[in-house]
């Protein structure tokens, strides 16, 4: 990174957070010993790469604290601590949401094991780890707009506020989730590999 | 057909939580996109003591730095951190520079870059896509030539580059004519 020619740019996501920078090139030396597999063999090795990236074992498990902090919400709301004042909607669809998000939220721990299992016996996942990749993301999305909603106006608020409840962890992950189901390869882009690796459908 | 985790596994899960209670406050609530200043460096500090368990990247063989443990217990330990939200600096050396290296890497290669992975020191960084190719990589353009015992990235792509902020110390670099990753020694 401190070779010569290389220039950094922030780059600032929908959230206010700056995670990713953009990197310019200006005739960067890169010595020879530093590739890695054989050349012009890039593509193949970088595909392998995002296969490893998309078994994402952890999603699962992160959303599902999420989750149960949403529950704890909710939970809270009605013994009335006022830390906790407002569930939006309650009695009214809160619960068999909550029911619904635990029950995809399993769902998506099992297309992560099955993954797993897969790299444990030594395969390497393809169409396996899109399915798990395209539902994890799909998944964090709806997780944290049903949250945003059943705060209310809280809901809302970040971290900084008085109000904000949960550091403000579902105003924050509902605009930080919207990348997810474009970074690591679009939603659309993993239901192809599905669709072709998976199904054995043409690519047109 | 046993969908269960082993008793071997089910008590390890035990000693990684009892690990994990003494080594993140029990109010810690970051994800890894929102470390900054203290917080990133609490999560060097934490990330130098789940290498001291050798929890870095416990399935790899022990010629790599890890224990050779099961890979299903590599499973576990992933899910206990990521429910606690853990601050795993290690954690794109791991899972994506790491097995890339070990598969595809020569000998010299993973003598040289597998160790500070495995120890918790290095930070890798991702770079993949460009301005144009946005998240369909089949687009990128950018090229490296060679030239005499160095390639040459040409001028005028740009790449997006995840875990920046330890941008200050990094160095070296692995690369091949359409795939490369930075490491940073934050």
């Amino acid at each position: 990174m401190d070779a010569p020619g290389i220039s950094v740019r922030p780059l600032v996501n929908m959230a206010g957070e700056h995670v990713f920078n953009e990197i310019i090139f200006d005739n960067v030396r890169v010595p020879r010993k530093y590739l890695v597999g054989e050349e012009n063999r890039g593509w193949y090795i970088g595909m392998t790469t995002l296969d490893f990236e998309r078994s994402n074992i952890s999603s699962a498990a992160q959303q599902r604290r999420t989750l149960e902090q949403l529950v704890e919400y909710v939970k809270e709301q009605g013994s009335g601590n006022k830390k906790h004042a407002h569930v939006n909607g309650a009695g009214n669809g809160v619960k068999p949401k909550l029911a619904e998000l635990t029950i995809e939220n399993e769902v998506g721990r099992y297309l992560s094991y099955r993954v797993a299992s897969m790299q444990e016996r030594g395969q390497i996942p393809n169409y396996e780890s899109s399915a798990a990749k395209v539902y994890h993301s799909e998944y964090g999305q709806r997780l944290a707009g049903a949250g945003l909603k059943m705060m209310g106006l809280f809901g809302q608020l970040r971290e900084g506020s008085k109000h904000a409840r949960l550091r403000g962890r579902f105003a924050r992950t509902y605009l930080t989730s919207v990348g997810s189901t474009i970074a690591a390869g679009t939603s659309e882009i993993q239901r192809g590999i599905i669709a072709q690796r998976g199904l054995g459908l043409s690519r047109i | 057909m046993d969908y269960r985790f082993s008793v071997d596994e089910d008590a390890f899960r035990g000693e990684v939580k009892e690990f994990l209670r003494g080594a993140i406050p029990e109010d810690w609530d970051y994800d890894p996109f929102e470390l900054t200043g203290e917080t990133w460096d609490f999560a060097k500090e934490f990330t130098k003591k789940l290498a001291s368990k050798g929890w870095v990247a416990p399935a790899w063989p022990k010629e790599y730095g890890g224990q050779g443990m099961g890979y299903m217990k590599q499973v576990v330990l992933s899910e206990e951190l990521a429910y606690s939200r853990a601050p795993n600096t290690a954690l794109i050396g791991v899972t994506y520079a790491g097995p890339t290296i070990i598969v595809y890497g020569n000998e010299e290669q993973k003598q040289q870059f597998i160790p500070g992975i495995t120890s918790g020191d290095i930070v890798w960084c991702q770079g993949y896509s460009e301005r144009n190719a946005g998240s369909d990589i089949a687009w990128l353009q950018r090229r490296a030539v060679r030239d005499g015992d160095d390639y040459v990235i040409l001028t005028g792509a740009s790449s997006w580059l995840g875990q920046t902020r330890t941008r200050r110390n990094t160095r070296g670099s692995a690369t091949s004519s359409r795939q490369w990753t930075l490491r940073a020694s934050a």
